[in-house]
């Protein structure tokens, strides 16, 4: 029927077919100029606009080597997120760290997002990180835990091109891990410890029930030691306010994953919501995408009485201002434009970089590795503890787990009045005493 | 013949057309995509290397879906065939097997054997059990998936690590082995090639290839010539599962070198769009997969070289398909190819 249809109407209809191709081709020769003046704007790397671009590019220069005395910065390098770019999470944080060194050295970058088997099944970190050198890239950056065999591997095959693995230990020469072969690939990673300890004592100082809900993602050091700290975080404030009779209950949920995977990991708004029907009445976020921010502020629209804090990138709390306490959040920038002028000055070292915040200004991006902004919803008491604990910090990140500090299993991890060493914190293997929740 | 081709052709231009017009839609430019996506596909000899790994995977999942069809069968469950597949190479990796310089051919043997275990349950449940081998296949799906995020994050979980991105690495001599080098995929190409060449035989030439045909056909015909159709049935699905099963162990020994979930890439439910656009014809199953292929792998290069999002390629790839099919079933094809034939006998 449908052909009969079609078959009356068959001049005509080429005619159309016709007319869609001619105007399919025309319109597609316009936008392809359109793209190009837009292109140059943008510094892209259009072929066409190769001579304009380059003009720009020494003005750069030009611009750059009054700053850094004669030195070539880099033009262009790769940034592999594991996430989208926008996530208000971990992934935008790294984004925004990547723009700043584009601020700062006018150099161009290469996104790569959703790097990961679920959603880019078919890439490798090693493919997308060989596509990038072969565009230009003079410097990568692997920015997940989930990327270490493919960044491993890339950075065996181009021995040339600097890389950073974020969040990694295979540059740490007293490290498990240490690749002492691999000359080009070095590690970064903030000391969060200071900002989740404060995301710990937040909670704790506005909770009324003491029962403090934390969103995990997956167990490793990384994350067993920032939990840790959360919860030291917590116990201490919990304590300072001196409820009669009222006990801490710290308890961790882990999805699985850094974020939810459909059929593979728990679904966080799930777990979120399970945290406050159970009782739980703040929930602290540690997975990368900001689900419990938007599950806590559609709880307390409904009337309930919840409070959530947020994690990774500065912008967390705005997606849900009434009830966000805080948020710590990494500042990727500082550390991220070192490296880039460390290549830039031919001076790149494989250095395993466990970068302290800047404690004197602890939300100042150019020389801070960590942050933590003050949410709406916490009370200019809490905030007023919370300051003077950052007045308080010492700059040597071990002071934070002074002992006596016991694992979940009631084995001693630092006896009374000591000091853990940094890689005892590191590699953290357990959670502590009076935490609810696997440890692996 | 020559009219078939001409057909297929003009299907094709017309899909491209509808997906330019897409692309249009969007705002971006096609003509600088489709150049961007060959550039990142066969742009130099470790891209086309890649392509020919991601297109062989992509071909077996089509090629494991060519028996089925003729055997008038849905197998659905072909994305879990696949990842079986991956889970028994990676059940050889982990053993002492693991560790020799057979491991490959144990495991690819393995994971063929996964594969057809699994496509004999949906065989067994549609026979036995009368359920029909889209739904069995769809809830083995499931089991397959469910299965591997258990392992990876039960027993075969990395040490200290309870995370759901993948087992440790595969030992060196359990992945699979190429030239020194380079990532030229030849073995998953002479695996490919056998697999193609063993199908063809079956369905052409020989009694089994005739009566599985037969079986899809007219399944109570073929009961009168006192062919078991239950029985080819059996048949279909496990060679099927055997093929699918081969994907997913090229997917964990070339790919991941570990088991990790969603190893199988969606190449299982992928593998039934190139079924269904290259009906029985091996030929067009290469053809498609070399398309799909080539967009999967120079379909990052949108990312890094346009700034587009990652989803392109995916948008590409399934308004192509759809297109495709719309074309085929309005008989739209038929109809230019009718005019212009005409004209040129005339």
């Amino acid at each position: 029927m449908l052909a009969k249809i079609f078959y009356s109407t068959r001049n005509f209809f080429l005619f159309s077919i016709l007319s869609l191709f001619l105007l399919t081709f025309i319109g597609g020769c316009d936008l392809l100029e359109n793209e190009e003046e837009h292109s140059e704007e943008e510094h892209s790397e259009e072929k066409h606009s190769e001579e304009e671009h380059s003009e720009e590019k020494h003005s750069e220069e030009e611009h750059s080597k009054d700053e850094h005395a004669g030195h070539d910065d880099i033009k262009k390098f790769g940034m592999i997120l594991v996430g989208p770019r926008d996530d208000k999470g971990w992934s935008q944080a790294h984004f925004e760290g990547g723009a700043y060194i584009e601020e700062k050295l006018g150099a161009e970058m290469i996104v790569a997002d959703f790097i990961n088997p679920a959603d880019s099944p078919n890439t490798t970190v090693e493919q997308v990180a060989a596509d990038m050198i072969d565009q230009g890239a003079e410097l990568i950056f692997a920015t997940s835990d989930d990327m270490k065999d493919g960044i491993l591997a890339a950075a065996e095959a181009h021995p040339d091109v600097p890389m950073i693995w974020s969040s990694g230990d295979s540059a740490w020469a007293d490290g498990k891990a240490h690749l002492p072969n691999l000359k080009n690939l070095g590690n970064i990673m903030p000391q969060m410890e200071y900002g989740k300890y404060l995301a710990g004592c937040a909670a704790a100082l506005e909770s009324k029930s003491g029962n403090i809900g934390f969103l995990g993602p997956l167990i490793n050091d990384e994350t067993r030691r920032l939990t840790n700290a959360a919860y030291l975080g917590a116990k201490d404030c919990w304590a300072s306010k001196n409820v009669a009779g009222g006990d801490l209950n710290f308890q961790v949920k882990w999805i699985g994953f850094w974020f939810h995977i459909p059929g593979v990991t728990l679904d966080p708004t799930v777990v979120v919501n399970d945290f406050y029907d159970s009782g739980v009445d703040v929930v602290i976020s540690h997975i990368d995408t900001p689900e419990a921010l938007i599950e806590t502020d559609k709880r307390a629209a409904a009337g309930e009485d919840v409070l959530v804090v947020g994690y990774d990138y500065e912008g967390a709390c705005e997606l849900a201002p009434n009830v966000c306490l805080g948020v710590p959040y990494f500042n990727w920038g500082h550390a991220y434009l070192e490296v880039a002028e460390d290549v830039s000055h031919d001076h790149f070292e494989p250095e395993f970089n466990w970068v302290g915040p800047n404690l004197s200004d602890l939300n100042d991006k150019d020389s801070s590795s960590i942050g933590f902004i003050f949410g709406d919803a916490l009370s200019d008491t809490s905030q007023g503890k919370l300051e003077s604990i950052i007045e308080s910090f010492d700059k040597d990140l071990t002071t934070l787990f002074s002992g006596p500090i016991n694992f979940q299993d009631g084995t001693n991890f630092v006896p009374a009045g000591g000091k853990p060493t940094l890689k005892d914190i590191w590699y953290t293997p357990q959670l502590l005493e009076g935490m609810t929740g696997d440890s692996a | 013949m020559i009219k078939s081709i001409i057909q297929n052709i003009t299907g094709i231009i017309l899909a491209i057309t509808v997906v330019t017009i897409v692309l249009l839609l969007l705002q971006s430019s096609p003509f600088e995509i489709y150049q961007t996506i060959f550039e990142g596909a066969f742009g130099n000899f470790d891209k086309f290397s890649r392509t020919l790994l991601i297109t062989t995977i992509m071909c077996l999942a089509g090629l494991a879906l060519v028996i089925t069809f003729s055997t008038g069968l849905w197998n659905i469950g072909i994305e879990g065939q696949v990842l079986f597949g991956a889970i028994g190479a990676t059940f050889i990796a982990r053993t002492a097997i693991g560790e020799t310089n057979f491991a490959p051919l144990f495991q690819l043997l393995a994971g063929a054997s996964f594969g057809a275990f699994l496509g004999l349950i949906c065989a067994i449940l549609k026979t036995k059990a009368n359920v029909h081998e889209i739904f069995g296949g769809l809830g083995l799906d499931f089991v397959a998936a469910g299965l591997i995020v258990y392992l990876v994050i039960g027993p075969w979980k990395r040490a200290g690590i309870a995370s759901t991105g993948g087992t440790d690495l595969f030992p060196r001599q359990s992945w699979m082995p190429g030239i020194e080098g380079s990532n030229f995929p030849v073995g998953p190409l002479i695996i490919v090639l056998v697999v193609i060449f063993a199908l063809y035989f079956i369905l052409n030439k020989t009694s089994l290839g005739l009566r599985l045909i037969a079986t899809g056909a007219n399944k109570d015909a073929t009961m009168r010539f006192k062919i078991d159709s239950i029985k080819y049935i059996c048949i279909a699905f496990l060679i099927t599962g055997a093929v699918a099963g081969l994907a997913g162990s090229i997917q964990a020994m070339s790919i991941y070198h570990k088991l990790v979930p969603n190893i199988s890439g969606g190449y299982g439910f992928l593998g039934i769009l190139i079924a269904l656009i290259a009906g029985r014809n091996l030929f067009t199953v290469i053809l498609v997969s070399t398309v799909f292929g080539s967009i999967m792998v120079g379909g990052i290069q949108l990312q890094l070289r346009l700034d587009l999002d990652s989803s392109f390629p995916y948008i590409i790839e399934s308004v192509f398909v759809l297109s495709w099919l719309i074309i085929r079933a309005s008989k739209i094809d038929m109809l230019v190819v009718n005019r212009f034939y005409k004209r040129i006998i005339e």
